[in-house]
């Protein structure tokens, strides 16, 4: 809503009523409605709409006029009482300020040759004086060691002889914060820098264990030459007491109207007060100065009526209700900005001032923030998004490549990735689009189209939906990404962007099994995020993470093992040793390692994960270790590792849990290793129980696990019930992933297995074929599942008479596993030894 | 000084429409204004003088004086009262803008009034003139200004004064406080 300037030539009575009339029906609506409304109300009336807009505009802002002249001169001149009196050892000069809790005052020593002036509060009477000395007694140990020179110290506290509390501050010449930003029209750079100074500030006060409590702008002065002091740092305290909300001072009358505003909602009920009630104030105090606004015009009005309103409803973005001359810099991050400092719930405000000044640099390093909308994820815990599906599937995958006896649940993982990697492209397009907006700011990089480049990021935003993710339709999607991954490199003044923007596209066209295009974005990220100085450890962990899982699902294992040892080393760079991120990264390491048959090694890496991790990690490190062990043959130890996953997990998540249930089917496979069946059958009628309980509706984990419990019941000779389990586990394959899917050729396969075992050999071989043509369609004629399926079909053919059939089938397996895995691999032997059962190779 | 009968002889006249009558008011606030101003300001340092509002005070004494005469004209003083308290205060800052740093203690009250204004970063001036522009599109709401604002009387008290309802007085006040705002904002120097 653009206001643009007041006219001063009066309006007929008629044009008067009805701006009246529209102002009184547009102030109730939000500012988002208002737009809306005085389009049609106003029509074409010009004049009518400015005049609406400019006293709606003057309403929602800050008002110049207090309601009663008298009464503020009666306060001043209650304070002018004092000057002249002696206090202490200092004379009281002149009348700085007054406020609810009493008057400041220049001050000078009375007894000393030279001039030495401070700043003397003196508190009004009714304040109860013994209380607040003896506050003052017990932190003036604390507030004595502030010193920073962004602070104004206490000196010096007492009584007068009438017993009038008061205290002797670093006197400051200044102006408060928001009138010198005012004053000198500062833009919203400047605006910002100086905020951080004020930050940098807080936030060593906060190291000191001191909370402002009464943060506001008339606390914060800014000298002539543009040094920041901050004022009655604690005071607060003293003066309401550790016990008490801190609103003694708010309440006060004259003050109300000048702090309530900046009070936070805790401060508002009287909750306790932390550090995070300062970076709420703060954030009202940038609100402000950015917008020319508050947060709620409520604070206005009474305390009453602000608690209400801070209660039930979210201060509307900076951007909305700034005047136009603000709100062109504002929206996008600094909106994110604002709105985590002042959320209501302070768990979900920046932890830290620290915090919030480190996004404020970032923003004018023109870098991502730390928050960010709506997940508020700091950029690299999206590596845990990511990668804890890559630890918690892990298991899963061994499986299948060791003895395709099981598909698990990587399927449901991935429908979790596609919607992760739906709400991640989102993100980043919204910070794409804040980056664009800002680097054309940036005399640099002019050239950039910021419209036109935020508006593919738009496109790609809508399009991406669960539904289109999951296959249904892709083709809008894909047209997207094609658009996307054209006009990318546009962005050349913004390499970071560039590799973000190329990061989500690989990581979409991965989740589309688009592995030509996912791994050539996310090497050209990867490429970028190398190329920088200095280098973002978290970019290349992301990138290089990413990378991992494709060549992984490409069966480029040797890389994909050096990609997983890139995201460990960048993690480890940025977060240190043991962060969870690491942890995850880590167990990827080792996860790796078992893929490619290293089985010590990975057991090493999961030992490690264990002693470092804590709850969750260390149950899926568990996990993992008890794989690793079970591919050694070491399957007693390896059971134990599992039950003791599985005490963990039914520790933290309880029996019925997605989870437990994965463990129950890990350990029935093991249960098969050690020929357990009476605990194998237990253990699978677990896991399909929880599952058939916790999943209301076809799920891949619960599909999975009837697909192996149907081949367990085949070799068992319970063919009635292992034909059922495996068609139900079929149907509800095709039923979430469609027909041209990956995990419905191996469910095929497993259940021409069944088939095979229950002697209807015809049918096993037409559903074997079906297998291996969907697994060539999908992965390839030279990938690993058309290997694996490869080998499984040869002996259904084998078991058929089909001799040659199966022999072809088990060469052309052995030419991929050598390929893949190198002629001497267990699983390129386990293939030859098979083929030489059959009378050796062709050749 | 200023005394009771005078001011009841004022009033009278001035409800009875006689235009002279609110000129002689004027000043009789003004000096009014001034004695407490002197009293004030002489006062020991501990004097317990604890100002409720040393300026409401002046129109209260008034206003007391005032109690025998009707309604009417009550309303009417505080009207006439709060225009007088206005153009005190304009005066005052318009000669200080004059001859920059003047007088003796009487101007310090005055002096604290326009600093009053001064700290929300509005000049008396300015206001002056404004309120008067926006008493040229609305006059009551002109009005509403001067009652709250320049004789400090509470939203009730003006909306009696002005006979119209509590929830309309302050529909009012809204208006007229956007409207001057965004007024004053474009002053040059406003905010500062």
């Amino acid at each position: 809503m653009t206001a643009g300037s007041p006219s001063f030539v009066p309006l007929n009575d008629d044009q008067w009523e009805r701006v009246q009339t529209l102002f009184h029906r547009a102030v109730v609506l939000s500012p988002a409605e208002r737009a809306a409304f005085l389009e049609s109300a106003c029509g074409s009336d010009v004049r009518l709409r400015q005049e609406v807009s400019i006293l709606l505009d003057a309403d929602a802002g800050v008002s110049v006029l207090p309601s009663s002249l008298p009464q503020a001169l009666s306060t001043r001149l209650d304070a002018r009482d004092a000057v002249g009196r002696t206090i202490g050892a200092y004379r009281l000069d002149a009348v700085i300020g007054v406020g609810g809790f009493g008057a400041v005052y220049r001050a000078s020593r009375s007894d000393e040759a030279f001039e030495k002036q401070v700043a003397i509060k003196l508190l009004k009477r009714g304040m109860d004086t013994d209380a607040i000395l003896e506050r003052f007694r017990n932190e003036r140990q604390v507030l004595a060691r502030l010193e920073h020179p962004n602070i104004a110290r206490l000196l010096d506290g007492g009584a007068t002889p009438d017993g009038l509390p008061y205290l002797v501050l670093e006197h400051v010449e200044g102006t408060p914060i928001n009138a010198f930003c005012a004053a000198r029209e500062l833009d919203t750079r400047a605006r910002l820098t100086l905020v951080r100074v004020v930050c940098d500030a807080v936030q060593s006060a906060h190291q000191q264990l001191v909370v402002h409590r009464d943060l506001k702008p008339s606390n914060v002065l800014v000298r002539d030459d543009g040094v920041v002091k901050l004022l009655d740092f604690g005071i607060a305290k003293v003066l309401a007491g550790p016990d008490e909300d801190g609103l003694q001072t708010m309440t006060a009358e004259a003050d109300q109207a000048l702090t309530l505003p900046y009070a936070s909602p805790e401060q508002l009920v009287g909750d306790p007060v932390t550090v995070a009630s300062d970076v709420y104030s703060l954030g009202v105090v940038l609100y402000e100065l950015l917008s020319e606004r508050r947060p709620f015009q409520e604070s206005e009005q009474t305390r009453d009526k602000l608690k209400h309103a801070v209660a039930t409803r979210e201060p509307p973005s900076a951007s909305r209700v700034a005047p136009s001359h603000r709100s062109a810099d504002l929206g996008g991050d600094l909106d994110v900005m604002l709105a985590t400092a002042l959320q209501r719930d302070a768990t979900r405000r920046y932890p830290t001032v620290s915090a919030l000044s480190e996004d404020i640099q970032n923003y004018l390093d023109r870098r991502p923030l730390r928050a960010r909308p709506p997940a508020r994820l700091y950029r690299l815990r999206k590596f845990v998004a990511r990668n804890a599906l890559g630890v918690a599937t892990a298991a899963t995958i061994v499986v299948l490549l060791a003895g395709w006896t099981t598909t698990t649940s990587w399927q449901s993982r991935r429908l979790e990735r596609e919607r992760n990697a739906a709400i991640e492209a989102r993100n980043d397009a919204v910070a794409a689009e804040q980056d664009a907006v800002a680097a054309e700011n940036d005399a640099r990089t002019q050239a950039l189209k910021a419209g036109q480049f935020s508006g593919f990021l738009q496109d790609i935003l809508l399009s991406i939906t669960p539904e289109s993710a999951r296959g249904a339709d892709t083709a809008l999607l894909r047209e997207v990404l094609k658009d996307a991954d054209q006009r990318v490199d546009r962005l050349e003044a913004l390499p970071d962007v560039r590799a973000q923007i190329r990061v989500t596209i690989g990581t979409v066209y991965r989740s589309l099994a688009d592995y030509d295009a996912a791994e050539r974005n996310l090497r050209e990220a990867l490429t970028i995020q190398q190329s920088l100085e200095p280098r973002p450890h978290g970019g290349v962990a992301l990138a290089a993470g990413e990378l991992m899982s494709v060549l992984r699902e490409r069966g480029q294992l040797d890389e994909a093992a050096a990609m997983a040892d890139l995201t460990l080393k960048s993690i480890r760079a940025a977060e240190g040793p043991s962060s969870r991120n690491a942890m995850a990264a880590l167990s990827n390491v080792g996860l790796m390692a078992l893929e490619r048959g290293r089985f010590a090694d990975a057991e090493r890496t999961f030992r490690e994960v264990i002693a470092l991790a804590e709850s969750d990690e260390h149950r899926t490190a568990y996990h993992n270790l008890g794989l690793a062990l079970k591919r050694q043959g070491r399957y007693r130890e390896s059971r134990s590792a599992y039950e003791e996953a599985l005490k963990l997990g039914i520790d933290l998540f309880g029996v019925d849990h997605p989870d437990t249930a994965l463990t129950y089917s890990n350990l029935a496979l093991l249960d098969e290793e050690l020929e357990d069946t009476e605990a194998a059958r237990e253990h699978y009628e677990q896991a399909l129980h929880i599952q058939q309980r916790v999943f209301p509706g076809p799920h891949p984990d619960l599909a999975t696990t009837m697909d192996n419990f149907a081949r367990f019941l085949a070799e068992e000779g319970e063919c009635g019930r292992a034909l059922e389990l495996s068609a139900g586990a079929l149907t509800m394959f095709r039923t979430l992933f469609g027909e041209n899917n990956l995990d419905v050729a191996f469910c095929l396969a497993i259940g021409a297995d069944v088939l095979r075992q229950c002697d209807q050999t015809e049918q096993a071989v037409i559903q074997g074929r079906q297998a291996l043509a969907l697994a060539e369609r999908v992965a390839g004629p030279d990938s690993l599942p058309t290997a694996i399926i490869a080998s499984r079909l040869a002996a259904v053919l084998h078991d058929h008479g089909d001799t040659v059939g199966s022999r072809q089938l088990l060469e052309r397996a052995h030419g991929i596993a050598s390929r893949r895995f190198g002629p001497d691999h267990p699983r390129t032997v386990g293939i030859a030894e098979r083929l030489a059962a059959l009378g050796g190779p062709a050749e | 000084m200023t005394n009771a009968t005078d001011v009841d002889r004022l009033l009278t006249q001035a409800a009875a429409g006689r235009s002279d009558a609110l000129a002689q008011l004027v000043p009789l606030v003004y000096n009014e204004l001034q004695r407490l101003a002197h009293h004030i300001l002489r006062s020991e340092p501990h004097s317990t003088l604890q100002t409720t509002a040393v300026v409401h005070e002046a129109f209260l004494k008034l206003v007391r004086a005032d109690a025998r005469t009707h309604w009417e004209s009550r309303s009417h003083f505080m009207c006439v009262a709060a225009k007088a308290m206005r153009s005190v205060l304009v005066d005052h800052a318009r000669s200080r803008q004059a001859q920059k740093r003047g007088g003796g203690a009487q101007r310090v009250l005055f002096d604290e009034a326009v600093q009053a204004l001064g700290q929300q970063g509005v000049d008396m001036l300015d206001l002056d003139e404004m309120l008067d522009a926006l008493s040229q599109q609305d006059a009551r709401k002109g009005r509403l200004v001067e009652l709250r604002f320049f004789a400090g009387l509470t939203m009730a008290e003006a909306a009696q004064t002005l006979d119209i309802s509590v929830p309309t007085a302050e529909r009012e006040w809204r208006v007229a406080r956007a409207w001057l705002t965004s007024r004053l904002r474009e002053m040059p120097g406003a905010g500062s």
